[in-house]
């Protein structure tokens, strides 16, 4: 479904293990979201949060996939904000992920 | 305008579950369709991702529709005829609207208009559907293609008219109305004008413009009518008291706020509605806002819309209004009317 993260709006959750954004597809910055509590009242936290290289990013093999982890409870997922090339350079994508992480201060930020 | 002449009154003496839903839901939203052939502007699914999400369940299922509607006829509930696109785009419309006004449900349809023929009105009024919704947004073609961008002013204008006309003659139950989204550009009280004094339609529902905050990209700068109806500081949001939301892979969403199915209050293919109305997760948000808590619900503090909704000036004191004004044009006594049974056993028929 959608998850709004500073008024942009990204897509998923889509499973980690089996997502890849690849090099002929729009670069992304991508959240790394954890989705706990009940159903009917569900929290979501953010846990990672980055841009995707020119090359895309296949999210099983990311340098720091061990480290994300939920707690117990907790489902995990990665939500996609598509930035193509034509509108966004490598350094806005990774300049906006940066504002993103500075905003929610993962692995711990509360999506309200 | 004296769009405010007079003080409309918005909050309650006590709040808590409705009388009427104490039982069940008072009214039921399904997400009926998500295509849609028209691509609004201030619409939530025309401005989100999730048309795409539903791509694998576009259409409500017959056999999750019928199960809802069996239970809901039971209870006499209101059916809300809605979702992510147009209801009329369904291929089996027509027969599960009739199907569920004859399993004991009222049926309010909300639709862009532009897909009746006359064998549709015909269908529709025959089974006496409650309330047919022309969500019109506009009183001139210029700005109808602005604000119902992809629709044809003429073919609105040619299919409420024929609708009106049919009921008139039919002397059908059904209410027909119109609504408009108070926003940027649209005179709304020229909308009220022509379509209640020109066109003659039963009421006229001006409508607040809506974010749906999490799940869209709309800017709330479009509304020309901002202000509040409920301080919710102190306020309990009235949706969680009256009604819940149904998807088209049958799950119960807590309020019309949660277009992208976040929540999960239970789903229709597994659990009766009346078990997930009077279940955990509905007593969870009922508790905490009746607790004056409501905002400790990460999705509650996060709503930009619970402020628009209201207590009394809400769609059951448009069923009153819009049934009055059919009963006086009609020129006999309606449904809501306290003479009805005097009549019925007198004169009438």
């Amino acid at each position: 479904m959608s998850l709004k993260l500073a008024d942009h709006l990204f897509t998923g959750p889509f499973a980690i293990d089996t997502t890849e954004v690849r090099a002929n597809q729009p670069p992304v910055v991508y959240a790394i979201v954890a989705k706990g509590g009940p159903g009917w009242a569900p929290v979501f936290r953010v846990i990672d949060i980055g841009a995707s290289s020119d090359e895309g990013v296949r999210f099983a093999g990311h340098p720091r996939r061990d480290g994300w982890t939920g707690e117990a409870g907790e489902t995990l997922g990665v939500y996609l904000l598509p930035m193509p090339r034509s509108k966004f350079s490598t350094a806005d994508r990774e300049r906006m992920a940066a504002q993103l992480r500075s905003q929610y201060d993962p692995p711990r930020g509360i999506v309200a | 305008m004296n769009q405010i002449a007079t003080k409309i009154a918005h909050e309650a003496e006590q709040y808590g579950l409705r009388p009427e839903a104490s039982e069940y839901p008072m009214m039921l939203v399904l997400s009926f369709v998500y295509p849609c052939n028209a691509l609004c502007p201030h619409c939530p699914y025309t401005n989100s991702n999730i048309r795409k999400e539903y791509r694998d369940a576009p259409y409500m299922p017959e056999a999750l529709f019928k199960k809802i509607a069996d239970e809901s006829g039971r209870y006499g509930a209101y059916l809300r005829i809605s979702g992510g696109g147009e209801p009329m785009l369904h291929p089996q419309a027509n027969e599960l609207l009739v199907y569920a006004k004859k399993v004991g449900c009222k049926v309010g349809l909300i639709t862009n208009g532009s897909l009746f023929d006359e064998a549709s009105c015909r269908a529709l009024l025959g089974a006496g559907v409650d309330m047919i919704e022309f969500s019109v947004d506009a009183c001139d073609p210029a700005t109808y293609a602005i604000v119902r961008k992809g629709l044809e002013w003429d073919t609105l204008v040619e299919n409420a008219r024929r609708m009106l006309s049919l009921r008139n003659e039919s002397r059908s139950n059904s209410k027909i109305v119109a609504s408009a989204v108070v926003q940027s550009g649209v005179d709304i009280d020229a909308v009220e004008k022509y379509w209640v004094e020109g066109i003659g339609i039963d009421y006229l529902i001006k409508r607040k413009f809506l974010t749906w905050g999490v799940n869209t990209t709309l800017d709330a700068s479009r509304s020309s009518d901002p202000a509040a109806y409920l301080n919710t500081d102190e306020v309990p949001c009235p949706f969680i008291f009256e009604r819940l939301n149904i998807d088209s892979r049958g799950n119960v969403m807590v309020c019309g706020y949660d277009i992208s199915a976040n929540t999960s209050m239970g789903n229709v293919n597994t659990a009766t509605i009346r078990d997930i109305w009077h279940g955990e997760g509905f007593r969870f948000y009922r508790d905490k806002h009746l607790a004056g808590r409501g905002k400790d619900i990460a999705m509650c503090a996060g709503c930009p819309d619970w402020k628009y909704r209201s207590w009394q000036h809400n769609y059951w004191k448009v069923v009153d209004n819009a049934e009055a004004a059919r009963a006086k044009k009609l020129g006999r006594l309606g449904e809501h009317d306290d003479f009805r049974g005097v009549m019925d056993g007198g004169t009438s028929k």
